[in-house]
Formats: C-alpha cells, structure tokens, sequence
C-alpha cells in the first residue's frame, strides 16, 4: 500500500519518513542488551537477531528459562516477538516465521518458547513453505512454478537437477536448516564512542587542579580514540557541582581530531569563561559524534599555506571554542532569489561544497550585488522618490536619509510556491554621509524597508 | 499589400507562444489578443527554432486586424541567440529551410546550427542578435558580427532588453556601444514568455518541468521576476528613456521600422500538388478522364450507365474548374501501389461520395446503387481542397507510406503533426511533481482521473490519492492543472495525414524527424494545413482489413475458393439472420454493445439496413432524436405517409422521412429552403461546430423562411431544424457508413461462412477491434469451431487451421444453427503469437526445424534444435505447449528449468532427464496459467471454479438473466470484457461482464460509479446487483451496486476499456 492509499482511508493519518538507520540502531540496542544472555548474537536481518546460547543454559537452569529471559527483555522494549529455538538458526528462523501469533505481552506470557528437537528438524519444518528457508525470490517464484510448496517436498526433490534448475543457494539453505552443514552467526560486536568520568576525592575550584583532571581526562579520551581509529566532531563535557547541579557544555570540531593535546587545549579554552567558584565533584568527558579519521591529513584550502590552513583550522575551533558553537558558521549559497534564503549557515568546515554550475555563472554574470550585513528583519522605511520615480530619500527610525545616488530598481518576484512570496523592488543608495544602503519597496508600494548595509 | 504599422509606437519581435514547448506560457490567440489590447503596433511570433505556432497566431491576428510578423529564435551553437523574421516569401523559404536543416540533424525536439548555416540561409530575413553578458565577455558576440553585417546589411539589428535586473544595464550600454562602434541599429525586445505578467506562475511551473525539477529546486531556471511578459508602447518607453535616454527611445521606435521592413504574411503561401503522376503526353486532366473511363468499364462491363456518365461529366467538369485533378491522381497513385503489392484499401469519409473516385478505385460504393452527393465532397463555393481517407492493413500501412517517400522524396513529402496537448491525467503528473507532491501521490491522482475527465479534478479524485483540497500546494496542482488543459506539450506525429508538394515541402514549412525511425513530420497540423490550404492525404490503418485479408488467404488456402471484397456474395439472408441477432463478435463496426443492442431492433435485410445500422447508433442521431422515431416508423409502429411531403420525397423515403444523415440535411436545405449546394454545405460545416454559439443559429431563419416559402409547414420546418441542431457534430455523411458497411457485410459474411478462418485472422491481427482473443475464441466455440490448443508439434507463429474430415463452408448448410455452422469446417490451431515471452523469432525456429527434422521428442530436444534459450522455453512450457507429448506443466517446467547449453561433444546425447514425481496440479491453477500466459483458455472458465461459493452469496450465472422478468433485483458476477463510457450517455458507464454461461451487460449510472470506484473502474472480476430491464433480445442490468470479486483479482484478464 502507497501512502497516498493508506492516507485515502485514514485521512489524519500521520506519518513520519522511514529511517532504517533508527531500525538498525534499536536491533543493535538489543543485542547489546541480550549480549547478557550470550557472547555470540548475530543480527540476521533487519528484524532478525539470531542468539547461540550453546553453553549458557546451565546459567539458567535450561534453555527454555534462558529463551523466556530473552523473550521478556525484547517485549519489554515494546516490541512483538516470534521466537524459536532450535539447533540451527535457519531452522528457528523458518519455524519463527511460521508462527502466526506474536508474544506481545511481558507481564503475562510465560508459554513456553516453541523449539526443535535435535534431529527433528525436517520433521518440524516439513509443512512450511520453502520462502521461510531465506531464498531468492527467484527460487521461490520458480519451486512455486513446479508446485513444491513445503519444505518437505523440496527436500525430496533430486540434489544435483534441483541445484541446476534453481541454483545452489537453495541447498545451501535446506542443509543449513538441517544441519547438514555449518550454520554460522556472523557476531554482532558493540561499539560504543568514548567517554571519561573522573570523581576527585575532595571537590577542587582551583584552576590548577580542575586543568589537571580535564588534561588526566583528554589523554583518556584520546587514547580511545586512537584504539578506535577515530576522530571526534563532538565533544561534550559534564560538569558536576554540589548538590546534584549539573552543568553541561559542547565543543564541536571542524574536522575530525584526537590529538590530546589539541583536545586539551580547546576544553581549557572552554573552561576560562567558567566560573570555578563553586566546586566541582565530577568531570566527565564524552564524545557523541566521532568519525574515521585516517593518518593523512584532509583536503585543505586550495589558496593556503600549510601553516595558514593549520591556522585558519584552528582558529574555527578556538573561536568555536570560546564563544560558543553556534557563533561561528560558513554561508552555502543556494539558489533562490530572495535574499533571506539565498543563503544558509553551516558548521565551519575546511572544504566547502562545490558551487553549482548555475550558482557560479550567476556570480559572474548577474551583476548582482549584496550587502554583506543582510538584516534578518528588515526595518519598516519611508521612501520618497523623485520625479524619475528612483528614491531621493528615505526615512527611518524618524530620520531623513537623503540619498545622492541610487541603482535600480532590481525587481525581485519569487517564492510563491512556499507561502513566502517576495515581490519586491531593490535600489542600492548611497548617502550624502557615504553610507550605503540596500532598501526596497513592495510591488503595491504600500511599505518599504531596509534590507541591508554595504559596509 | 498594405502592411503598414501604424499606431502604437512600439512593436513586439522576440515573442514564444506554447508553441515553444514548456518556454512560453500563453498560447498564440492569447498573445494576440492581448497585444492588441495595449496597443501594439505589432508583433512577431518567434518560437524556438520552430514556426509550429504562426498559424494559430495568424488566424487570430487576421480576426483581431493585428500585423503579424513570422520568424523564430535560433541559438546558434557558435554565436549568440537570432531572432530571424521573413521579410518575404524568398525569406520565409529559407527559414523554414534553415529549420528543418537544425531539426533533421538532430534528435526529435532537438536542434542543431552553426552561425555558418544562418549566413548561408539569409536572403530576404531580418535578423536581431541578443547577445548576454556572457556572450559579450566571451566575445561570442564581437567574433559573429562582421559575418552577420556581411550576409544580412542593413537588415540586422542588435537587440536591447530591459527586465530590471542588475545585468540589464551593462549589458544594454555594451550593446549600445556595439552599435555605435559596428554602425548597427538597436531595437527593443521584452523577450515575451507569457501574454500577462500573473501568467508568471504557471511560466514557473512549465520551467520546473523541463528541468525535471520542482519549482523549489529550480533555482535560477526560473526568471527573477514577471518582467517577460507584452509590454506597452509607454511602458517601455519609460524603461529605456531612463536608461539610455533618446538612443534608448530611439531604439523602441525603431522597432516599428523594422517590423515593417517584414511583409511576409502566411495568405501568400500557395499550395502546388506533384505533377510527376501524370504519364509523358497526357494532361493531369486527360489522364484523369481516361482512367475513370477506364474503371467505368470495368464496374459495367455490360456498359456504363447514363446515370454514371452523367455524374462523371458533372465530377470531371467540377474538379477541372478547382485544378483538383493532380490531387485525385496523387491518390490513386498510391491506391494503385496498394494494390499491386496486395495490399487491402478502401477509402473512407465523404469521399465516398464521388462516382469518380468510385471509378478510378479510391473508394468502393456504387454510385449506381446510393444517392451520392458530390458538393459533400468537393463544392466551387467551398474552393476548398477535398480531403481523401484511405484505409489500409494496419500491418501493412508502413509500406505504403515508405512508397510515398520514396516517391517524392523526404523534401516534399512529410506527416503532419499532432499536437498533443496537456489532458487531465498528463497535466496531473508534471504539474503535480513540479508542485512537489510526491511520486506515489501524483500518481493516485492521475489514476483517480478516467481518460474522459476534463481537467476539473474533484474532490472524490484528491480523497482517493489520499489528499485534499485544504491543503495549499494541492489547491494550486488543481489550479494549474485546470489552465494548461489543451496547452501543447508536445509534437508528435497524426496517425497518417501526409502532405505532398511539387515544391519542396521544406520552404513551405519546416520538417522535423518524428520518434519513429524512417519517419519526418511538418510542423503544422491538420488544422493548420487546413486553414492555410494545403492538400493532404490520410493514409490511415484499419486492423479489420488486415483480418480480412488473411481471412481471404486462409479461405483461399483451405477451401480453395478466392474471395475479394468485391466477390463475396452480396445480401445473403443468412448473413443478415445472424445480425438480427445480434451475432456480432468480431464483425466490423457492429460488435459493440450499442451496436449489437441495436441490431435486433433494426433488424437489417440488406445492405442499406447495414448502412443505417451504423450511422444510426451514434451520437448525432440519438441526440436529434431520430432514432426513435425511425425504428417506430420501420416496425410499422407508427405511420409514414410518402406523399406527406412529395418535394422531399426522393430524399427521405429510404429512411421513413427521418434525417439520419448529413447528405440528407444537406438536400433539404437546398430542396426544401432554396439553399444552394454552396450553402448547404456551410450549413453542414456550421452543424460541425455547434459548440461555438451563433454559428449554426445564423441559419435558422433562412432555413425556416426558406422552407416556408416552399409551402411547408412550419412546423416540420422547425421539428427538422431541432434535428439539425441535434446533429451536431457527429453525423455521419451516408457515404461514409456506406463505405464501412461494405466492409462489415463482408466481414459478417465471413464470420458466418468461414468461423474458424475468420477467429484465427482476428487472432492473427491483434491487437484490433472490440474483444479480446479470449472473447473470440469463446464465441468461435460457440459456433461449433474446435478450438486446439497451442502445441509445439501443430501450431505456427500464427494461428492456423487443420483439415478434420469433410470440412466444407457452411455455405451449403442454409439452416444450420449458430452452434453448428463451424461443426464442419477445419478446426484452429491457436499459434505461438499468442505466449507472452515469446518473440516471433523463436517461434519461427521452432516451425522451420520442426519442419526440417520432424516433431520434437522432448523439451530437450525442442530447446536444442530450435536454438531457444532457457527464457523462451518456459514461456512455451507456461503456456502448456508441450502437452501433446504428455508431458504435464510442471514436468515440463522442471525439464525446462533444466535447459543448459550442452559442450558440443554432448550436442546429439540425449542426457538423463529423469524427471521427479512433482505434485499435481489443480485445474483451477491450470486455467490461471492458462491466462497467464495467453490471456484465455480452453478450459474451463475461471467464473466456474468460483461458482460454489458464489451460489452461497445468492448470485446467479448470467445465463439466468434471460428467465427473469424485467424489474427483478439479482446478482450476477463475471470477468469484465469491455468499458464503456459514450460521449452521449451523459456519465452513464457500459460493462460487459462474462462468466462461465455466457455475457451479461451491466449499465453503472454516474453516482454509482462513483461510489464504487474501484470495482467499476479497474476490477478485473466483479460481483453486480442489479434490477432487470429488457428491450426484446437484449437485456440490461441496471447496477445498484458493485463490488470487486477478490477471487479472481489476479487474474490476468485484460479488459478492452473505452472511456
């Protein structure tokens, strides 16, 4: 079904866009959590975890005690769940799709988790259809073309014409599921970014001591970074004070870093506009974005010295660093007429995307020409305009500016389709005290306002 | 010619209409109404690199008194953009070679020319050159003017445009300083896009369209304001007055200067027909008196009427007044290459009317035995060119237009065009996706719109794409989708309508390639042809005369008996006994529901029947009510006094005093108002187009009086003027249905006579006509044909027939019943054409080492001698064709999946082929394979396998239809066959639905169709209840409701939809 259909029958309906990077992310979250139960889970697809308890259950007493543990730990997440235990996991796979009904209730289902008996596995899956074994669909279309549809039809059928007629991997499956052959679960293995937590004894205010646990702090968290291969882009640092209070600040990096030393010294940045009177009890660092950060340096400015690069870097994370991470940003030109969206803000990065083709002619043949102090709320003007019809002053705030030159008007008409028309005429003036100035009327010539200042 | 601007002070020469394809925004009447308006002294249509727009333009420019100039905008791959207007007729001649030299070179909708193909085409063109910042930076522009001054003098400009942008003003002091250094004049332009300045929105759509994009993403496609729009004389004096001062006033002036310098108009294209059809000696209009003298005497060969001859002298006489003859002879020119390589044709249309066109084999009704009207066809007062329709063999019609060009040549020869303009469901799709509704969203919405919907979308369409009309965006789509319905989308190319010229084409109108490979289209239309003179021919594609051929051949093959369309037996009784009831499947023009409800009503008994039988089930006789009162009349019902009025006796005796045809209408104007033929004709004409008010009302009174003076009475004069308004349209001239009921006595003919070779050449000529193959084979079988099923040791690419014992036509059996007439006859053999998957090449493989090396033995053997890969061996397998062999399905698919190519050494082994017990399968899943794989079968019906449960629900086979009394409510269930949705029937919805007894026919009114949509609209198998109507043999189910029938959804079962 469309979302078009389902929002034919279910007019409010709402919906959000499908991020399978979330599914991902809570399927790994599971199997972290069941990793309690198991040293080997694998994530069999993309709602499919597959756990070999061989060797566990005698901390559970016995498989099924150790299954229902499982069972309730996923219910509990809110999730459905079809689980089976078997001796192989395409077996328990293929009898768990089988299953109609799902276990949906953590308090109250204590039924036993279905399972196969050692050896009675062609007995078990005989009635189910070959699908369930994880075949290619084009198998599947073919085995439902010759009418085979269970599994114990398919496994009566001749190894070697079967194999010609619907490929190898259909075998492959029935001797997995049958163990027959190895059934392998490839590990899930957790990977969690790094982090630091240091609690002094005694809660310390003297800025020597607190530089002491944040560079104690730095070298751990680098030196995890580097086991990683890593570089962090975030870094976030917790700062706990008497009685609970809590203070929590970010740095974000240009690029991806582990130098502990560079670390340091940005968090120290950091730390001179904190006010250490009151003490601190914890210190904890953590990294919650981090990237793979190769040996070779990244792609530098194409106009810069090394040095310069080096400084031109390191001055976006001082003053990044200093003043907060969103005081400091690059404009990425976009195209749009209107001025207010002809641009965004990004984090400062040392390579900018490439300009479009369009982008780039119109900057060299436009002759467009704009302020670069674009004022996000224009300031409501007066304009006059002389006998020509261009403006021969304007006035704000209750002062006359009187203009000794003008250029224009630019019309602009545009963003009808988003609810933020434009439609606007533009002159650039200048003032008879030098100034320069960037105003407009509106299309109806009911208001007018200033837009902007050339400096 | 008086060409004179004179007010307005300004004149517009870079102008794009829709004609420019998602460029221009208005359409060219728009354009020239709206200069008009503000007061321009002119204006010039200049699409891109294309004039496809002129004629439109000129037509409303003639109406609105506007000087229009002609010429189009290139942008040369090497300079900057031209706008080239004709001066002259030598101009206009090379513009329109100059185009068709860019268009021929490349791909459709594409062009390609360099600076040096302008120069080489500049006499008698004035050309302005609009360079931009970047061309003059580039020196593009500096590099092309000394070239352009040398082949174009004093009649080249450079062009100065002003849309308040930044760039305008250095961009206009360049040229401005160009002009002063290279002594060139400056002209202003707007660059116009769109009539009016609010027509900006939609020009963004249209931008965001071509460029794939949504008008959020479009960026800097889009212009940066509505400044493109018809700017008036002040508006643009203002402009350039303060930007360049007088020079810049100077140069707005100037346009008017130039526009004058061009005097080119479009009246002065004359059309000349090729004259090389004429043999060395003769005269077009000797030659074309000896051959119709010749064919006289071939049509009576116990000599020619004086009838005849009389109407020949009168037709020679008429068409020598207009020079028409070269035109006749150009046609049958191409009818006789038909001919002679077999090819069946007749020609169509009023040209039927003519005893001529009779005699020299264009068309094929006697004038001896219909009233012909020959001003229908061809009148002085019209002095319009005649318009001749052939028929050809749809598969066969290639070769003739190939013959055409060759002939003349691709410089004087081409197709014309179809413009394909936005529809409901088109609109819906570019509109939507430039609004940025999403992929899934757009096209629930276009799939919500029948094929007959306007663009007005409702409320019931947004609800089933799951949107609506609270939402903005949605609320503009629907905006936008209802303006730009019938704008141009597209060009492509008519179904057959060509034009040959005795002079290259090609000066009088540019030629494009078409999509199709071999294929060169005109850029104008039939409209546009028409309004401008020219002379086409349309060689059209009948599927039925490729059926009926084969029928002759297969007659031919297997009863030894050589049939043509002029030896078939006329008014055979049996013949016309299965029409009157209703035995219609697969006959020409009468297998349609309305047509086979009316049959038994009519009750056709010779040809003129037939005759009326097809121009009566149309819309223009319903909607004059004329129907009703001429089957009353026939049936004795009610009286038909033929002295009530002797003066129009003669006209409207064989239809019981009822008008039923155009030709009719025609002769009482003149007859019985006085008109003369001339009139009688504009008065046809004017019948054509009621929709446009006031037309057909301008002869009401001289009708009326006219009548009057004549002693009828008024008030038949005004009961035949009310049936003249009804017409409307969709008459139909008598010659015309005459024409096509030659070819359905023929086909009903064959049906009766010939059943099992008559479905296997309709099988054989898909995909044409009203039913399906499954359809026919059914019906085949219900006449006693055996029917064999596709087999890999019998069949052909083709279906075929099979010698049984005795065969013989049903010719001699005068009394046999319908379920017998095939009992006797050769049984068909269903042919490989039928598997889908399965490409004729392959099967022709199979028949030729078939034939080579004898019957296959195995699978195996099959895939090895006929070199098939594994795809076309399943395709054969899913169509059960190795069954003879007594190889089930699914055996054979296991050998099948088994195909490899052997290592040479193996080639002639036979290799193991041991073949595993597989589980059977059900009849039920045989039938869907069946359907799968051919789309019918000789099983059982799929409605047969359903039927247990159906009985549960309370719903009746539709054989029960018949025992039930007219009003009862009952429920019937079937597989849909066809949908139909008459222009005429105001919304009312016709399913023919069939199940394993037979057909029931369903008739769905608006709301219900509405209200259960998805079952009407698109189901393949339906449950209907309904209440019983009957009108003697036919009977109705009018639906109360319907739902879908969930069994037998996936069916493959496609339903013919005409709607």
């Amino acid at each position: 079904m469309t979302l078009a259909q389902a929002r034919a029958i279910a007019p409010g309906l709402l919906y959000l866009p499908y991020r399978p990077e979330d599914d991902t992310r809570e399927l790994e979250a599971i199997a972290t959590i069941l990793s309690r139960y198991s040293p080997i889970i694998g994530i069999y697809d993309a709602k499919t975890l597959a756990i070999d308890m061989s060797g566990c259950e005698a901390l559970f007493d016995n498989f099924q005690t150790l299954a229902k543990k499982v069972v309730r730990d996923i219910l509990k997440r809110g999730f459905r769940v079809r689980a089976v235990f078997a001796s192989t996991p395409t077996a328990a796979r293929a009898l768990a799709l089988s299953i109609k009904s799902d276990s949906t209730d953590s308090k109250n289902n204590n039924s036993d988790v279905p399972s196969i008996e050692p050896d009675c596995e062609l007995e078990s899956l005989a009635r189910i259809p070959p699908a369930y074994l994880g075949i290619s669909p084009e198998a599947e279309k073919k085995l439902s073309a010759l009418g085979i549809t269970t599994i114990e039809q398919l496994v009566y059928l001749p190894r070697g014409a079967l194999t010609a007629r619907v490929g190898a991997g259909v075998l492959l499956q029935i001797d997995r599921a049958l163990g027959r052959v190895a059934d392998p679960i490839a590990p899930f293995h957790a990977i969690g970014l790094p982090a630091e937590r240091i609690e002094p004894p005694v809660p310390v205010s003297q800025w020597q001591m607190v530089m002491f646990l944040l560079r104690r702090l730095a070298d751990g968290i680098a030196a995890q970074l580097e086991a990683g291969m890593l570089g962090a882009r975030a870094v976030e640092c917790n700062i706990g004070r008497p009685e609970g209070m809590k203070e929590t600040f970010t740095i974000s990096l240009s690029e991806p870093r582990r130098a502990r030393a560079w670390l340091f010294s940005l968090l120290k940045t950091r730390f001179e506009r904190i006010d250490l009177g009151v003490e601190i009890e914890s210190l904890e660092l953590r990294v919650t974005s981090a990237e793979p950060l190769q040996y070779s340096e990244p792609a530098l400015f194409n106009n810069l010295e090394p040095a310069a690069r080096s400084d031109l870097r390191g001055l976006f994370d001082r003053l990044s660093a200093r003043l907060g991470e969103r005081a400091v940003g690059m404009i990425d030109l976009k195209e749009d007429y209107r001025p207010e969206y002809n641009y965004t803000i990004s984090a400062p990065r040392m390579k900018s995307p490439p300009l479009s083709e369009r982008v780039r002619h119109d900057l060299q043949y436009s002759q467009r020409v704009r302020p670069l102090c674009i004022y996000k709320s224009p300031v409501p003007v007066e304009i006059k305009l002389n006998e020509t019809g261009d403006p021969a002053s304007f006035i704000m705030n209750g002062r006359v500016h009187e203009i000794t030159r003008s250029t224009g008007p630019e019309a602009i008409e545009s963003g009808w389709w988003d609810g933020n028309h434009c439609s606007r005429y533009y002159w650039i003036v200048e003032c008879a005290d030098g100034a320069r100035y960037w105003i407009y009327s509106s299309a109806t010539g009911e208001s007018a306002h200033l837009h902007g200042v050339f400096c | 010619m008086n060409n004179v601007l004179k007010h307005g002070g300004y004149a517009e020469l870079r102008c794009k209409t829709t004609f420019s394809f998602l460029r221009g925004a208005s359409q060219p009447e728009e354009l020239v109404a709206r200069a008009r308006e503000i007061g321009l002294a002119g204006l010039a249509i200049t699409d891109i690199a294309s004039v496809a727009g002129v004629v439109r333009a000129h037509v409303a420019a003639r109406e609105a008194n506007l000087q229009l100039r002609i010429g189009a905008e290139i942008t040369p791959r090497d300079a900057p953009p031209l706008i080239l207007l004709s001066k002259s007729r030598a101009g206009y001649a090379n513009l329109c070679r100059l185009l068709t030299t860019g268009r021929r070179r490349a791909p459709k909708g594409e062009y390609s020319l360099s600076l040096e193909d302008v120069l080489a085409h500049a006499e008698g063109l004035l050309a302005i050159v609009a360079p931009d910042l970047q061309h003059i930076k580039k020196d593009l522009f500096s590099s092309s003017i000394e070239p352009l001054q040398a082949a174009f003098g004093d009649n080249l400009y450079f062009n100065l445009e002003f849309h308040l942008l930044p760039g305008d003003l250095p961009l206009c002091k360049a040229v401005d300083e160009a002009s002063r250094k290279y002594q060139v004049s400056t002209v202003v332009t707007n660059n116009a896009h769109y009539h009016d300045r609010t027509r900006k929105q939609l020009h963004d759509v249209f931008v965001a369209i071509r460029e794939k994009a949504t008008v959020a993403e479009a960026g800097y496609h889009l212009f940066q304001n509505s400044e493109y729009g018809l700017r008036s004389p002040d508006e643009q004096k203002q402009h350039f007055n303060r930007i360049l001062g007088t020079r810049g006033e100077t140069a707005v002036a100037r346009t008017v200067e130039a526009a004058s310098r061009c005097q080119f108009s479009l009246d002065e294209l004359r059309y000349e027909y090729p004259d090389e059809v004429v043999p060395e000696g003769e005269s077009p209009k000797t030659y074309l008196r000896r051959i119709t003298y010749d064919g006289a005497a071939t049509h009576y060969p116990q000599g020619i009427p004086e009838k005849i001859v009389q109407t020949i002298e009168h037709e020679l006489s008429l068409i020598a007044d207009l020079h028409f003859e070269s035109y006749f002879l150009t046609v049958y020119d191409i009818v006789k290459y038909a001919r002679s390589r077999g090819i069946l044709c007749q020609g169509r249309g009023s040209a039927a009317n003519s005893a001529v066109c009779y005699c020299i084999g264009v068309t094929s009704v006697d004038p001896l035995h219909t009233e012909l009207l020959f001003e229908r066809f061809l009148s002085k007062e019209r002095n319009e060119p005649p318009d001749i329709d052939i028929d050809f063999e749809h598969e066969r019609r290639e070769e003739v237009i190939q013959y055409v060009y060759e002939k003349y040549g691709r410089e004087r020869a081409g197709i014309a065009a179809e413009v394909i303009c936005y529809r409901g469901r088109s609109a819906v799709r570019d509109v939507g996706r430039a609004m940025g509704l999403s992929f899934d969203q757009v096209d629930g919405l276009a799939k919500a719109l029948d094929h007959y919907d306007t663009a007005a979308i409702q409320e019931s369409h947004l609800a089933e794409a799951g949107l609506s009309s609270r939402n903005v965006t949605v609320r503009k789509v629907i905006d936008f989708v209802s303006r730009i319905h019938d704008f141009p989308r597209h060009l492509s190319q008519h179904v057959g309508g060509f034009v040959i010229s005795r002079a290259p084409l090609c000066e009088l109108v540019p030629i494009e390639n078409a999509a199709m490979e071999g294929r060169t289209v005109v850029e104008w239309d039939k409209d546009d042809l028409d309004a401008l003179g020219f002379v086409k021919v349309d060689l059209l594609a009948l599927g039925i005369l490729t059926a009926t051929r084969k029928c002759f051949d297969l007659v031919s093959k297997y009863y030894d008996t050589d049939l043509t369309l002029a030896t078939i037996p006329a008014e055979n009784p049996e013949t016309y006994e299965m029409l009157c009831h209703a035995d219609a499947v697969g006959v020409f023009q009468v297998e349609s529901r309305a047509q086979r409800a009316m049959l038994p009503r009519l009750q056709p008994r010779r040809f003129y029947d037939l005759v009326i039988e097809i121009a009566i089930v149309r819309p223009g006789p319903i909607q004059g009510g004329m129907v009703h009162p001429y089957l009353r009349r026939r049936a004795g019902e009610e009286p038909y006094d033929t002295n009530e009025f002797p003066g129009l006796r003669s006209i409207l005796e064989r239809t019981y005093g009822v008008p039923l045809f155009q030709e009719q209408v025609m002769r009482i104007a003149v007859v019985g108002a006085g008109f003369s033929p001339g009139e009688a004709d504009r008065l046809r004409r004017a019948m054509g187009a009621w929709k446009k008010r006031g037309v057909l009302e301008k002869f009401y009174h001289k009708f009326i009086d006219g009548m009057l003076v004549n002693q009828y009475p008024r008030e038949f004069a005004e009961r035949v003027f009310d049936q003249i308004r009804g017409f409307g349209e969709y008459g139909f001239p008598e010659s015309h249905a005459a024409s096509f009921a030659l070819i359905a006595y023929a086909t009903s003919y064959l049906k009766r006579f010939y059943p099992a070779a008559f479905t296997a050449a309709l099988l054989n000529s898909q995909p044409m006509g009203f039913y399906a193959p499954a359809q026919l084979v059914r019906d085949a079988r219900e006449h006693g044909v055996e029917v064999r099923a596709i087999d890999i040791n019998s069949s052909n690419y083709d279906c075929s027939l099979e010698n049984i014992m005795n065969q013989r036509s049903c010719h001699a059996q005068g009394n046999a019943r319908p379920e017998q007439w095939g009992e006797h006859g050769p049984a068909l053999r269903l042919g490989f054409r039928l598997i889908d998957n399965l490409e004729r090449a392959a099967a022709e493989r199979i028949v030729s080492s078939r034939d080579l090396g004898g019957c296959y033995k195995s699978v195996d053997d099959c895939a090895l001698r006929a070199q098939l890969n594994k795809k076309a061996v399943e395709a054969l397998v899913a169509a059960d064709a190795f069954g003879s062999m007594g190889i089930a399905r699914r055996q054979a698919m296991w050998q099948a999946l088994g195909v490899t190519k052997k290592p040479p050494l193996f080639e002639s082994m036979e290799l193991n082929t041991t073949i595993p017990e597989l589980p059977p399968i059900h009849e039920s899943e045989q039938v869907a394979r069946d359907y799968e794989s051919t789309g019918l079968s000789l099983r059982r019906h799929p409605m047969a396998f359903v039927r247990p449960e159906l009985e549960g629900m309370g719903v009746r086979p539709a054989y029960d239809l018949l025992t039930f009394s007219v009003g009862t409510e009952i429920t019937v269930a079937g597989i849909v066959v066809t949908r139909q949705r008459p222009e005429t029937a105001s919304g009312i919805v016709f399913i023919s639905i069939e199940d394993e007894t037979g057909s029931a026919q369903l008739i769905v009114f608006p709301k219900i169709f509405d209200r259960d949509r998805v079952a009407a609209r698109s189901s393949t198998a339906i449950i209907a209840l309904g209440s019983l109507e009957r009108q003697g043999e036919v009977v109705h189910l009018k639906v109360i409701k319907l739902w879908p029938l969930e069994e037998l959804q996936q069916l493959n079962s496609t339903s013919r939809d005409f709607h």
